[in-house]
């Protein structure tokens, strides 16, 4: 056992590198990092607005432009790899920089208050970042859960009395509550509405802000918020290092880099967990990733909640910093700000939207005396970013994994070492125990109509465990439907369908709990989740299996972190079925695979799922017959893992191969059953497919 | 407090505004699947459109002249600009995924708005409009009407039956529908969809322009921040009609109009709360009626 393991992690170790090259890697982060430091600092001194504008045309023209050069595409290539391969590095890089910002210029307390706002605004927009730039779903009525932790904090603060300390968590509650309570309703119903829904909600806050006098105080605002103390110590005392003092502006700016670090840490962990994945899975399809188990109502909630706890920590920095709120703090356009700050760092990625932050707050401020063009700037800045980089200016870096390089004769000694033999081996036994006894899947009776239209038409069918069903019939014979009914996203008009033991009925349950029955399917028209890699793609396929969630992965316990290892092998095992074609395409997003890979990776990811029950929908589709073939013999050792499988196919050599039996649908009802020889012979089934008058003996072939 | 009547007359009024900003947003998602926040900002150009002729043509025409001139030439501005700015803006991002058309919408709302402060003389201030009656009002009874209210009243009724015909007769109508119920099967049969498209924005702007200078000859007074509340309104009448249904949005606006006039009468301190009121008015509908109070449209593509 001990050795295997060994083994397994020599197969998915990292390519060796050189001291040498770690070290270039090394310090080309740290070039960069101070790089672009020194560009923010340059352009934070310089002091006329004129001269602002002018830099950052030269280095907005000449950027792209040494892009053109040879030499500096190689670098940019290296310090990409570098920047992924070096995570770790960057981030210490950066929150060393900025650690540093107060001390180096503790001379300009203007500029720290600056950096400060700046990192109220990033907070802001990391927090958005969960729901829209991971899950997908736009909100536009952010800034009401900066108001509310703000108003939360600062009456806390002044009526109650309560440490700041006290209210700062409140405040992260409260704001979540209120995106609670924005959310739930329109998610609930369908969430085409969500960004009006919310907008309307920023627009209500608000004006409740504004207009409910007794208790915001109206448009007198909140007055005398009380700085945080930390003992004897105010957060309005200049600090003292050594000889340097330092202004008290300082103090709120490491407050809230804190608060920042945090923010960072909880996206990366939460990225890389069953939630983060499962939240990226819905913003790319919401069908598939319910059908692999995600449950979109719960997961989008705590999106929305969890992004909106970070604005209201935001929130409650800003009152006690300012020491005074109005309700001019919060309306539209700090909505419009942070959305604009998430969508030109580049949705989902953490560095983008932090630098989208940075240059969101510093360039306005730069060019205060041109103040009143700050909105047409979002508004350009906008219109272009969708025109012509609708991903942001920073696309996401996805996690990779490394694989080791591919020797020959390594394919059988992995499929070895990974276990996969004794899978295959304990699969038959399992049919061998199973084949044909109990019926796993019984459907009676199942009706299902669009109007006038009658999809399906009094349905019924046994499948025997370790079967394998074959589904024929004419385009529109209810094929898929029936697929769709079985998988929850239909519910039929009657009829019942059991299914397991104990048997248990499927009908009125949401897909994503069928899925974690052990039900699985493909797509005819594939649903890959096309921005996430190949091995994410399958990891979400996992989430049934998964038991660790949202708090494991937050506080990153070690349960979490064997059960993700296991995962990551257990999804590259899963992904060697298909021999290299997909293992070595793991960390290539899945738009990026030829069209049969991509039907592999559908079938991959019902694998990853262990399903006791496979609905195999059209996976010969638009295959030519070499890959046919070998489909065949993928959905014959699928078999013999001990699946239960239902096939649609049109192609008949494929289900002629691998079924041993066959029902045939028209117009929504079952016309034959039996051996595929028998169901071919059929004349109903011929009529069905080739008219009345056709005068064909039999099936194309 | 006001007697009954004279709430329904301005209940009326209004609604003569909501429902022609509304009849736009809801021909921009029909046959593009689009909520056009940008709708709001062509209403207000409109009105600008509008005050540019008063200043240019001053006291100097006739009263009805001056006031037809206004609502051609916005008209015909306005539905221009809606035609430029489908072409520039949304034409491009037709296959992309609804999210990213919304918020280059929102986007150009704050263009336009911040352009027009901006380039417009004086354009960050309110200017007075035009006002062909002063203040002489129609007396009838307890109830005062304006006659520039009468005017409103009239012209949208004659905009609402030709709009009528024109969606139910007239080829392009014909056009526009089919496209709003399956665009590549309109496409196939031979529909010209890009003209479609192209006249939809015309029409729909040029409603929305003519709202636009109402609510200047209403009020009396325009600003460059007031398409934002129009849009929210036409987009709630629009909710309320069924989006994407014409008919529809020719009486959302009305039925918008009058739930905020007596809302605002039975909520204590009711008219701080009006905004509050709409903005409720149109979560409700998006969540409990998404089909709108007819609840008769088709499938729709926005995601």
């Amino acid at each position: 056992m001990a050795e295997v393991d060994y083994q397994r992690r020599q197969l998915l170790a990292g390519t060796p590198r050189s001291t040498s090259r770690l070290l270039a890697e090394r310090g080309a982060v740290l070039l960069g990092v101070a790089v672009l430091y020194g560009f923010i600092l340059v352009a934070l001194s310089l002091d006329s607005a004129r001269h602002f504008i002018v830099f950052v045309s030269v280095v907005g023209v000449a950027v792209p432009l040494l892009g053109q050069w040879r030499l500096v595409q190689v670098l940019r290539g290296f310090g990409r790899t570098a920047l992924r391969r070096h995570q770790p590095l960057v981030s210490f890089a950066v929150l060393g920089g900025a650690v540093a910002v107060p001390l180096v210029f503790s001379g300009n307390p203007y500029l720290i208050h600056v950096g400060t706002i700046t990192g109220v605004f990033a907070l802001m927009a990391l927090g958005l970042n969960f729901a829209l730039g991971l899950a997908g779903l736009l909100d536009l009525g952010y800034a009401a859960y900066f108001a509310a932790g703000a108003y939360a904090s600062a009456l806390l603060g002044t009526t109650v009395g309560l440490s700041f300390w006290m209210t700062l968590p409140l405040a992260g509650i409260a704001a979540s509550v209120f995106g609670l309570v924005a959310a739930w309703p329109s998610l609930r119903v369908n969430d085409r509405y969500l960004a009006l829904v919310t907008l309307g909600f920023g627009a209500i806050v608000e004006l409740l802000a504004r207009n409910v006098r007794p208790v915001t105080g109206g448009t007198d605002g909140v007055l005398n918020i009380p700085p945080p103390t930390l003992g004897v110590y105010s957060f309005l005392d200049p600090i003292l290092v050594g000889p340097l003092t330092i202004p008290f502006q300082a103090s709120f700016f490491y407050l809230v880099l804190v608060l920042l670090a945090v923010a960072v840490l909880a996206t990366g962990r939460l990225t890389n967990s069953r939630t983060g994945r499962a939240w990226e899975a819905i913003r790319e399809d919401q069908i598939a990733a319910s059908c692999f188990g995600v449950s979109l109502l719960k997961l989008k909630l705590m999106a929305f909640m969890t992004g909106s706890f970070f604005a209201g920590l935001a929130g409650a920095v800003f009152a006690h910093m300012i020491g005074f709120i109005h309700p001019d703090n919060f309306t539209f356009s700090v909505s419009l700000g942070v959305l604009c700050m998430v969508i030109a760092g580049g949705a989902g990625n953490v560095w983008g939207v932090l630098a989208g932050a940075v240059f969101y707050i510093v360039v306005p401020e730069r060019l205060r005396e041109f103040d009143h063009l700050r909105l047409l700037l979002f508004g350009v800045s906008l219109l272009l970013l969708m025109r012509f980089r609708p991903q942001g200016v920073f696309p996401s870096l996805r996690r990779r994994v490394e694989l080791a390089p591919e020797r020959p004769g390594l394919v059988a000694e992995r499929e070895r070492v990974l276990g996969l033999a004794d899978f295959a081996r304990d699969g038959d036994r399992a049919t061998r125990e199973l084949a044909e006894t109990t019926a796993v899947v019984e459907i009676v009776g199942l009706t299902k109509s669009f109007g006038g239209l009658l999809a399906l038409n009094d349905v019924g069918v046994r499948v025997a465990r370790g079967e394998i069903l074959g589904i024929i019939g004419p385009n529109g014979s209810g094929k898929t439907t029936l697929f769709n009914v079985i998988t929850g996203l239909y519910r039929p008009d009657c009829g019942d369908i059991w299914y397991g033991t104990p048997r248990k009925s499927l009908v009125g349950r949401a897909p994503h709990e069928i899925a974690a029955r052990g039900v699985a399917r493909t797509f005819q028209t594939l649903r890959l989740f096309a921005n996430l890699t190949v091995l994410e793609n399958v990891l979400v396929a996992m989430t049934v299996r998964l038991k660790r969630g949202y708090w494991p992965a937050l506080l990153r316990t070690r349960g979490f972190v064997r059960e993700e290892e296991q995962a990551v092998e257990q999804a590259l095992e899963v992904l060697s079925f298909f021999g290299q074609r997909l293992l070595s395409m793991c960390n290539e997003p899945a738009a990026s695979l030829s069209y049969a890979n991509r039907r592999r990776l559908e079938i991959a990811r019902v694998l990853a799922s262990e399903a006791e029950l496979v609905l195999l929908d059209e996976p010969a589709a638009g295959m030519n017959p070499a890959e046919t073939a070998e489909l065949m013999h993928d959905i014959e050792r699928i078999h013999r893992l001990g699946r239960t499988i239902l096939l649609i196919e049109h192609d008949m050599s494929l289900i002629q191969g691998v079924a041993r039996r066959v029902i045939a649908l028209d117009h929504g009802s079952k016309i034959a059953e039996g051996r595929f020889e028998d169901v071919a012979e059929n004349p109903l089934v011929i009529e069905a497919y080739l008219g009345r008058r056709g005068g064909a003996r039999a099936l194309p072939r | 407090m006001e007697t009954l009547p004279q709430q329904i007359a301005n209940a009326l009024t209004i609604g003569t505004m909501y429902t022609l900003v509304g009849i736009g947003f809801t021909l921009f998602f029909g046959v593009l699947g689009l909520i056009n926040f940008a709708h709001g900002e062509i209403y207000m150009l409109g009105a600008f459109a509008g005050l540019a002729i008063f200043w240019a043509l001053g006291d100097g025409v006739p009263a009805p002249v001056l006031v037809i001139v206004m609502f051609v030439v916005a008209m015909l501005i306005c539905g221009g600009a809606g035609v430029v700015m489908e072409r520039l803006a949304f034409k491009p991002l037709r296959r992309l995924p609804a999210i990213i058309t919304l918020i280059t919408s929102l986007a150009m709302s704050f263009v336009i708005r911040e352009g027009v402060k901006e380039l417009f003389p004086d354009g960050s201030n309110a200017h007075r409009y035009y006002a062909p009656f002063g203040l002489k009002a129609l007396h009838v009874g307890p109830v005062t009407v304006s006659y520039e209210a009468l005017i409103l009243v009239g012209i949208t009724a004659v905009l609402i039956v030709a709009l009528r015909l024109f969606v139910s007769s007239s080829w392009m109508g014909r056009a526009m529908r089919a496209t709003a119920q399956d665009r590549e099967a309109a496409l196939m049969m031979g529909v010209d969809v890009n003209r479609t498209i192209q006249a939809a924005f015309f029409v729909g702007s040029a409603l929305g322009a003519c709202a636009g200078v109402m609510n200047g000859l209403n009020y009396g007074s325009v600003k460059f921040d007031m398409g934002w509340t129009a849009a929210i309104k036409g987009f709630t009448s629009a909710v309320i009609g069924g989006l994407g249904n014409v008919y529809g949005a020719m009486v959302g606006g009305f039925v918008l109009a009058f739930l905020e006039v007596f809302a605002v009468d039975l909520v204590p301190q009711g008219g701080e709360y009006k905004d509050v009121i709409t903005f409720a008015i149109l979560i409700l509908a998006l969540v409990f009626r998404p089909t709108g109070i007819a609840g008769a449209f088709g499938r729709r593509r926005a995601g």
